[in-house]
């Protein structure tokens, strides 16, 4: 119920339009009702009666209702088409700006498919119920009561009888959104898993051929078709149990009618044009009736997308904007780990952390200074540069920058100070230009050049067919996993931050690439607190310090020197655990 | 019907029409009949039963009619008792009809895409690798998806409407001249009107439509862009500049689906504007003539109660427009896709390649992907049974076409390749494929348990043999790391399995496929030194007594192999063994010098 409540809270905003489409969908309901009545009334009085003259009011009078109906239904529809886009382009809206606001913590567990199915196919279901499906719903209780009040005028006991259609309608209508509505969700479930398995496929193509099970996979492709095909029809089998019996009850209710009201015509109790406006209301009613058991099953759809928005909105996020946020004190970029403890959520209940990523790391890395992190995959190494940056906060203990807690800045004051590069960077499908510009878009064409031309990308960007123009990305012309991170390289460093965060990329370029990458990191690093997850040997070159990770916990740190001589994983490492570069002959 | 947007079905859909060309003979619908062929009965019965529906619907208002003239008018109650009974025996017929035609409509339309989906998963599956390239995952999945979701739209719920409808208003029209022909006339005075507006109507909401979708895969673009570099949006804090994109694309969708709204608004009231002229006359000249005795007051009860049956219809097709334009619009698509053909097919009685040894054979290979831009040039290459090949040069040298040539991904335009002296061209795919294996850069896992990625080649294979071939690449490291061994899931994120073990895993699916010619395209990422070695290892025992060509970048690799082999600009430039290379003093002997000196000074 309250999740009903907080949809129609929605509708707030267009109170009076829905006001207005609510008065000229019953106005056309009214005029609906007259026409019969005044079909009647010609019926009646005209052809029983012999009175002529009434015919030509009476038909102008069809005439002016047909027209005023005409005039409602199209102010209606435009005022229900504006609501229920409106409707749509303010959740869609709120989804999306609460979305931004989230920590990665939460795309962690949501996947960006599913959060695309919520903002689209969910979203739709709610505003055809909030724009059509309310107001309908409506009019429809309006019209059947009001034709209600209008037949007991006439013949109450006729009237009961024929009435008694409506609540049984209702129970038959609930009853099957009950057992059609699960059917329905696992019919989604199955055509995602279609979608999935024809993903798949396609994306492994190259395996496919190169071992020839092409049949292999389509028949297992079938299997998986097969199954959402049956489901399809077995949702087939219950509307087709149900949706003629809704349809057959207002059929029953016209024959007892006829019945009835036959014999009591036979008997002289009611007139033949009382009775034949009688059986004309009961027929208009057929519609309002049978529609009755379709909006309920929309309604109850609308509601179950409405609770899977909500719980996009309801999202708590993990990284909180301080009530009071301080500002971020001059500095060089001192960055401390005091004490910092680290636990992935794994999103169940009983388990609300997982394993400890860290354990306990203290680390202060003055103003200025370039680390290098090293150690094995799952030491830690990434998180602890994530949280630098405030993708996710602490389990325990405290991130400082300039000696400032992290969590007491506005996240756009620190994120504008911490400039990451990660190793498969995600690029946008625009320009060149606008990709490096992107946390700084009043920059110049030089600076963005500056900026290409310290992290070596100049060179490729200008052999690009539009240069800096270029559009890149999905749509666009397809970079080397090098490129890509040179950019990124070139993003990060434009907005001049006082800490820079480099996941290096571990795709193998050749030797005079590699050094022009190592040129390019020299230059970037210079004057800048630089923290580097560095996967080859030349890359610990350039460090002042290196910190060893292991499990969790700072093993070693200290120069190459130092470090060869007292710490025997750091000798390991060095010796196995780092690329040396490759002679290769192609990506660069 | 139930109520749709002009998107019902939302899925991410790109609507780029760039690849195939608008085509519009693949936009008739009457492409989709021979789908329909196997089912003729099927079919048969579904219309007799959609005609059985509209029958039952239609003999209510005249068996209430007469009951109203014979029964209670002329006050005879057996005829009042017999006609109540009829109208419930034929409300029971149509309900009967209607539940099983629901049945037999969804039956009809999901075996119908069922096949299409199907056969368009095999034909994807059987187009060449060139396709595949060109067309991005996400286009090619669409047409499997949210294209047949459109189609399944218009099969069972559109032609149920369509046929329903068409009946009912063919149905009224019969009847209402078989009760008076004037009164007819009368009532379709009003038709030639409704004929304008329709038309006026299909033209401006196909166009409404039309943008509309385009507006909504924008939003979807938009959306599925933004939420997957949500990482560099907020590391930028750029969420302000982020909405203001996706608030332009919601606006314009907005906007073009109001223009949907407006035109609807003016069509849909006024038909039934033009159907309250039609009563209008109808009441005027039927009421004209009761009073005049020659026509009977239960003729025209019935003849407006039908009246609502003959404009009903109208809208309801008129409705279904744009279901019926998606669906034209995704047919067109599944249409273009089909209509590609694999341009590897094998030739009618194509005999299969008997067991081979394993030597190749090109000779005078030219290929081009775009014509006028050769990729491979006139190149003749011999490759001993069992020797290793490693073939060298930058991006765009021509390695992976070579590759792909040799295991007939494509055929080439000039030239030909052959294996112990068959052409390919000669035999069959499958027969080649049996005895080949190709191992990508990346390890691709498929959905499904540790073994059935490994067997992939090789479906008999035991459990025996596949822990026999996981020992043989990486000495059980793999296995022990999987809490479930070979029944471990490995799902592409999920597992955790590294690149470096995803390769592995990859090796030991080829070797227990044990082809005759392995083509391996090495990875570029680099792995740690251990898995390095790891995989030098696997890979030596991979190569072991198979023709093999390797797509190679790493130094140990091109060393061991027996013959290195560089291409420059789709030619061969140099070939030999490293030392005969370094002692040649070519491009090849350059490039390890620029790598030795780096490795020198990060060694030092």
């Amino acid at each position: 119920m309250t999740d009903l409540w907080r949809l129609l809270a929605f509708l707030r905003p267009y109170r009076g339009l829905v006001i207005v489409t609510g008065l000229a969908a019953s106005g056309i309901m009214v005029c609906t009702l007259i026409l019969p009545y005044l079909t009647g009334r010609i019926i009646d009085d005209v052809l029983r009666h012999g009175e002529r003259g009434e015919l030509a009011p009476l038909l102008w009078a069809v005439f002016a209702v047909a027209v005023v109906r005409f005039g409602l239904g199209l102010v209606r529809r435009q005022i229900s088409g504006h609501i229920s886009l409106g409707v749509e382009y303010d959740m869609r809206d709120t989804v999306f700006s609460r979305v931004q606001r989230l920590s990665l913590a939460f795309f962690d567990h949501m996947p960006v498919g599913q959060l695309m199915s919520r903002a689209t196919s969910d979203l739709q279901t709610v505003r055809f119920f909030l724009g059509y499906g309310l107001v309908f719903m409506f009019t429809t209780v309006f019209t059947l009561l009001m034709a209600a009040a209008w037949l007991i005028t006439i013949d109450w006991q006729l009237a009961i009888f024929s009435l008694a259609v409506g609540p049984a309608v209702l129970a038959v209508a609930t009853r099957f959104g009950q057992v059609a509505n699960p059917l329905r969700i696992d019919l989604q479930q199955r055509l995602g898993e279609v979608s999935q398995a024809g993903e798949e496929s396609v994306a492994g193509i190259r395996v496919i051929k190169a071992f020839g099970r092409e049949r292999e996979r389509s028949a297992a492709f079938e299997r998986v078709a097969n199954g959402a095909m049956n489901r399809g029809l077995d949702v087939a089998r219950v509307e087709g149990v149900y949706e003629p019996v809704m349809g057959f009850l207002p059929t029953a209710g016209l024959a007892v009618i006829l019945m009835l009201g036959g014999h009591q015509v036979m008997n002289g109790t009611l007139t033949l044009g009382q009775f034949v406006q009688f059986y004309l209301y009961l027929t208009l009613l057929m519609g309002p009736f049978r529609s009755l058991g379709f909006l309920v099953a929309g309604g109850q759809r609308a509601l179950a997308g409405g609770r899977r928005i909500f719980e996009i909105l309801d999202a708590e996020t993990e990284v909180p904007e301080p009530a009071h946020p301080v500002p971020l004190p001059d500095g060089d970029g001192r960055v401390t780990f005091d004490h910092v403890h680290f636990a992935y959520g794994t999103g169940d209940a009983a388990d609300p952390f997982g394993r400890e990523v860290l354990q306990g790391v203290d680390l202060d890395i003055p103003g200025g200074r370039v680390v290098a992190l090293i150690g094995a995959t799952g030491s830690g190494k990434s998180t602890l540069t994530e949280l630098i940056a405030r993708y996710y906060d602490p389990t325990g203990g405290r991130v400082l920058l300039d000696g400032v807690d992290i969590r007491d800045l506005a996240l756009d004051d620190l994120r504008r100070a911490v400039g990451m590069v990660s190793q498969e960077p995600f690029l946008f499908s625009t320009t060149v230009r606008e990709n490096i510009a992107y946390g700084r878009p009043d920059a110049t064409l030089d600076q963005v050049r500056a900026a290409a031309r310290l992290a070596a990308a100049d060179e490729f960007v200008e052999a690009l067919p539009n240069g800096y123009d270029t559009v890149i990305g999905e749509r666009g012309l397809t970079l080397s996993g090098g490129q890509r991170q040179r950019l990124a390289i070139a993003r990060a460093v434009i907005t001049d931050p006082r800490v820079l965060i480099l996941d290096e990329a571990t795709a193998s370029v050749d030797a005079s690439t590699e050094r022009q990458i190592q040129d390019a990191l020299r230059a970037v690093m210079a004057g800048r607190t630089t923290v580097i997850i560095a996967h080859r040997l030349s890359t610990i070159q350039l460090a002042d310090e290196i910190v060893v990770l292991d499990r969790g916990v700072i093993a070693a740190r200290g120069t190459h020197d130092e470090l060869y001589g007292t710490s025997p994983l750091y000798r390991e490492i060095h010796r196995t655990g780092l690329a040396r570069p490759e002679l290769v002959l192609g990506d660069s | 019907m139930s109520t749709r947007g002009p998107w019902g079905h939302l899925s991410p859909r790109a609507e780029d029409e760039e690849i195939e060309a608008p085509d519009p003979e693949g936009r008739r619908l009457r492409t989709l009949a021979p789908y329909f062929r196997p089912y003729l009965w099927q079919t048969a019965v579904t219309i007799v039963l959609m005609l059985t529906v509209t029958a039952g619907s239609l003999a209510q208002p005249a068996l209430a009619q007469y009951a109203i003239d014979h029964g209670i008018g002329d006050k005879d109650s057996s005829v009042l008792v017999w006609c109540v009974a009829l109208f419930v025996g034929a409300g029971i017929v149509a309900a009967v009809a209607a539940g099983l035609q629901i049945y037999a409509s969804t039956w009809l339309g999901q075996r119908v895409l069922f096949d299409l989906r199907n056969r368009l998963f095999r034909h994807i599956m059987d187009l060449e690798l060139g396709y595949h390239e060109k067309v991005p995952t996400g286009r090619t999945v669409s047409r499997l998806t949210s294209d047949i979701e459109a189609l399944n739209q218009l099969v069972t719920e559109g032609v149920t409407t369509l046929v329903l409808n068409g009946l009912t208003f063919l149905g009224v029209v019969v009847i209402l001249f078989v009760y008076d022909a004037q009164l007819a006339l009368m009532c379709f005075s009003v038709f030639p009107l409704l004929v304008i507006v329709t038309a006026w109507y299909r033209v401006g909401s196909s166009r409404a439509y039309r943008r509309t979708r385009e507006k909504v895969a924008h939003v979807l673009a938009v959306l599925q862009e933004t939420l997957s570099g949500m990482r560099v949006v907020q590391g930028f804090g750029r969420q302000d500049a982020a909405r203001a994109t996706f608030n332009e694309a919601n606006v314009e969708y907005r906007q073009a689906n109001m223009a949907t709204i407006y035109l609807s608004s003016l069509y849909f009231p006024g038909i039934e504007l033009l159907a309250a002229g039609g009563t209008l006359a109808v009441l005027w000249s039927g009421t004209n003539r009761v009073l005049d005795g020659d026509l009977t007051v239960g003729v025209m009860v019935a003849f407006i109660g039908y009246l609502s049956n003959f404009f009903d219809p109208i809208q309801q097709l008129s409705q279904l427009y744009s279901t019926v334009q998606s669906a034209t619009a995704a047919l067109e698509k599944i249409n273009g896709v089909l209509k590609t053909g694999p341009r590897v097919a094998d030739q009618p009685g194509a005999p299969p390649l008997p067991p081979v040894a394993g030597a190749i054979d090109l000779t005078g290979v030219t290929f081009e992907y775009v014509a006028g831009r050769p990729v491979i040039e006139d190149l003749s290459l011999h490759i001993n049974a069992g020797e290793t090949v490693a073939l060298v040069g930058a991006t765009g040298a021509g390695k992976s076409t070579l590759a792909k040539l040799i295991a007939r991904f494509y055929d080439p335009q000039e030239g030909t390749v052959a294996i112990d002296g068959h052409d390919l061209r000669a035999v069959t795919v499958d027969s080649l494929r049996q005895q080949m294996a190709m191992v990508p850069q990346e390890g691709h896992l498929f959905a499904g348990t540790l073994a059935d990625n490994l067997r992939f080649g090789r479906p008999d294979a035991t459990d025996d043999q596949m822990l026999a071939a996981l020992e043989a690449v990486d000495g059980g490291d793999l296995l022990a790391a999987l809490p479930d061994g070979l029944a471990s899931e490995v799902t592409e994120r999920g597992s955790g399995l590294s690149a470096g073990q995803r390769q592995l895993v990859s090796f030991a699916r080829a070797l227990l496929a044990d082809p005759r010619i392995l083509i391996l395209d090495e990875a570029t990422s680099s792995v740690d030194v251990r898995t390095e070695q790891r995989i030098e290892q696997a890979m030596a025992r991979l190569l072991a007594g198979r023709t093999s060509i390797l797509i190679a970048h790493r130094l140990s690799t091109i060393r061991n192999a027996d013959r290195i082999v560089v291409l420059d600009h789709g030619r061969i430039v140099e070939q030999g063994s490293h030392d005969q290379l370094i002692a040649a003093g070519g491009r090849y002997a350059a490039l390890h010098g620029d790598w030795h000196s780096l490795v020198g000074e990060v060694d030092a």
